[in-house]
């Protein structure tokens, strides 16, 4: 007859797993392995989100200063406002808006507000925000459209009013005192922590301030074009392709050598530039499905090796007159140990390990 | 006064075919030994007595304070001496326990804190054997108590197990043990 809880279930959990020392070192290092794979995945994923834009998704190049694209990627990779020192002639814009099939969309930084940035573009916007409502691109001079952080975060609603005061650049401070009203647009990302307005606007706005007059071109500038490089709804049309992408590489060469910015594929420089910044998509893939993969095994021969264990256990306390729960308890707090040590394990491996 | 008592036994038909057992008891500090050739169905009935397994019957009386000293000893095999005794004891029975195995040569802190794996399977028997006996039970129930011991050891446990329990039932294939006891029973001639 036993004493009725002769010993704790978490007192006998514990001798099970130290008495058992092979099978809990391995469970343990297994699953200690199996959250260092897990902690590599979320750091993955983590890296993956910090770029509000899956850039590879648009068929985008960037017309920047040159020697700024990497800055301007970077920065945009990041969710943050490009910090625009320098500056592309407007004209260059004009130029390149002559021909038909290109489809150029130009972007001016003009001003932060708040933790957002107000940037000047035209009516072509609706070609990079696509789940734009046309409609509300009808801007007048006196109305901005807001991301919806920034209108959550200012609790504003279509048709308030907001006043412009913002710093200008990291090198002039004055304050724009202007009152807009306001289009609010659901979440799109990039454009969540912008102010969108128009050219006129910006105009005005720039009049304001006197540091465009340090820039060669004065106030006719852009901070970046964007050009969309492939229209979504094309044919596979395999001389069209032959043509665009010869149209592209003369305009990337005319830029390029000609002008003073810089052409900028997304598509075909992006893997590049990520492993400029020692992100290594490809590699990373690899690495976690590898660890994922053999963690995974692991977990199956660590559960399967306890399983003839646990019914030893298990029938001897039936036979001492343990109740089936106290056995669950045993197990539900060899599991905790397990889990606290395996994780324990896998937090000291990914910290000493962890930039692979 | 009967610590066990039960009428109409009937065992499963796989043990025991349209056969059942009338009437069986085991009177208080009794000591009852079971005999029987192997595969007869005298660990099943024990067990079932025990509570371990089913059989159906018309009436049944036992005590409650019931233990079981099991042929394969019922020890976890990795667990020290000491754990595998905490598993069913605390206290003054534990204390007594102690005591006991110190008496047979058992008692060093390190042999006590020895994977129990580590001790021949006599000397587990006998592990086995005192745990239960100081559990202080009622009715000891005991299959083969000394199948692992040799001969003179198995006559020396199987006195101390009869010395030392209240009321016991053991079956058991050897018929020298049966000076022990103060009843036998031979298995077969319990069926009608």
């Amino acid at each position: 007859m036993i004493e009725k809880e002769s010993i704790s279930g978490f007192k006998l959990a514990f001798l099970i797993l130290r008495r058992f020392f092979l099978y809990s070192s391995i469970s343990i290092i297994s699953l200690g392995y199996f959250f260092f794979s897990m902690g590599l995945l979320v750091g993955y994923l983590e890296e993956i989100s910090e770029s509000t834009v899956n850039f590879k998704k648009y068929p985008f190049a960037f017309i920047t200063p040159k020697v700024k694209a990497a800055s301007i990627i970077n920065t945009l990779f990041k969710g943050e406002r490009p910090d625009v020192s320098e500056f592309i002639p407007k004209n260059l814009y004009v130029s390149l808006k002559v021909n038909p099939e290109r489809s150029l969309i130009p972007l001016l930084y003009i001003a932060t507000y708040k933790s957002g940035s107000v940037v000047a573009t035209d009516e072509n916007i609706d070609l990079v925000i696509p789940d734009l409502n046309k409609e509300l691109m009808s801007l007048n001079n006196n109305e901005v459209i807001v991301g919806e952080k920034i209108a959550q975060r200012l609790r504003l609603k279509a048709g308030d009013e907001i006043e412009i005061a913002s710093s200008l650049s990291d090198y002039v401070k004055q304050d724009i005192n202007m009152k807009v009203k306001v289009k609010v647009i659901k979440p799109l990302s990039l454009w969540d922590e912008q102010i969108l307005c128009n050219f006129k606007l910006s105009d005005f706005l720039l009049d304001q301030v006197s540091f465009v007059d340090a820039q060669i071109w004065k106030k006719e500038i852009l901070s970046f074009v964007i050009a969309v490089t492939k229209n979504n709804n094309e044919t596979q049309d395999s001389s069209k392709n032959k043509s665009k992408n010869k149209n592209k590489s003369e305009l990337e060469t005319i830029i390029n050598k000609r002008t003073v910015a810089q052409y900028f594929d997304l598509n075909e420089q992006v893997d590049d530039y990520l492993k400029t910044l020692g992100i290594d998509q490809d590699k990373n893939r690899k690495i976690i499905l590898v660890t994922m993969f053999s963690s995974v095994i692991m977990l199956g021969v660590f559960f399967y090796m306890w399983i003839p264990i646990l019914s030893r256990v298990q029938y001897t306390l039936k036979r001492l007159r343990y109740s089936k729960t106290y056995f669950y308890k045993v197990m539900i707090f060899l599991t905790l140990y397990i889990l606290i040590f395996g994780s324990s394990l896998g937090f000291i491996i990914k910290m000493a390990f962890g930039e692979l | 006064m009967a610590t066990l008592k039960v009428k109409n036994a009937k065992l499963p038909q796989f043990i025991r075919k349209n056969k059942e057992i009338k009437y069986f008891e085991v009177i208080q500090d009794e000591k009852v030994l079971m005999l029987g050739p192997s595969g007869c169905g005298k660990t099943y009935f024990l067990e079932a007595l025990f509570g371990l397994r089913t059989f159906t019957y018309d009436e049944l009386e036992i005590e409650k304070n019931t233990d079981f000293i099991f042929q394969d000893l019922n020890l976890i095999e990795e667990l020290s001496l000491f754990e595998n005794l905490t598993l069913q004891l605390k206290g003054e029975n534990l204390d007594w326990a102690l005591l006991k195995l110190k008496s047979e040569n058992f008692y060093s802190y390190t042999r006590l804190n020895q994977p129990i794996k580590l001790f021949s399977k006599g000397e587990q028997q006998r592990v086995s054997v005192i745990r239960s006996l100081a559990g202080k039970a009622d009715l000891i129930f005991a299959d083969e108590p000394t199948s692992h011991l040799d001969h003179d050891n198995a006559h020396r446990m199987m006195k101390y197990l009869t010395q030392e329990s209240s009321t016991l039932l053991a079956v058991c294939h050897d018929l020298s043990m049966k000076d022990f006891f103060d009843k036998v029973y031979y298995f077969e001639e319990l069926f009608q």
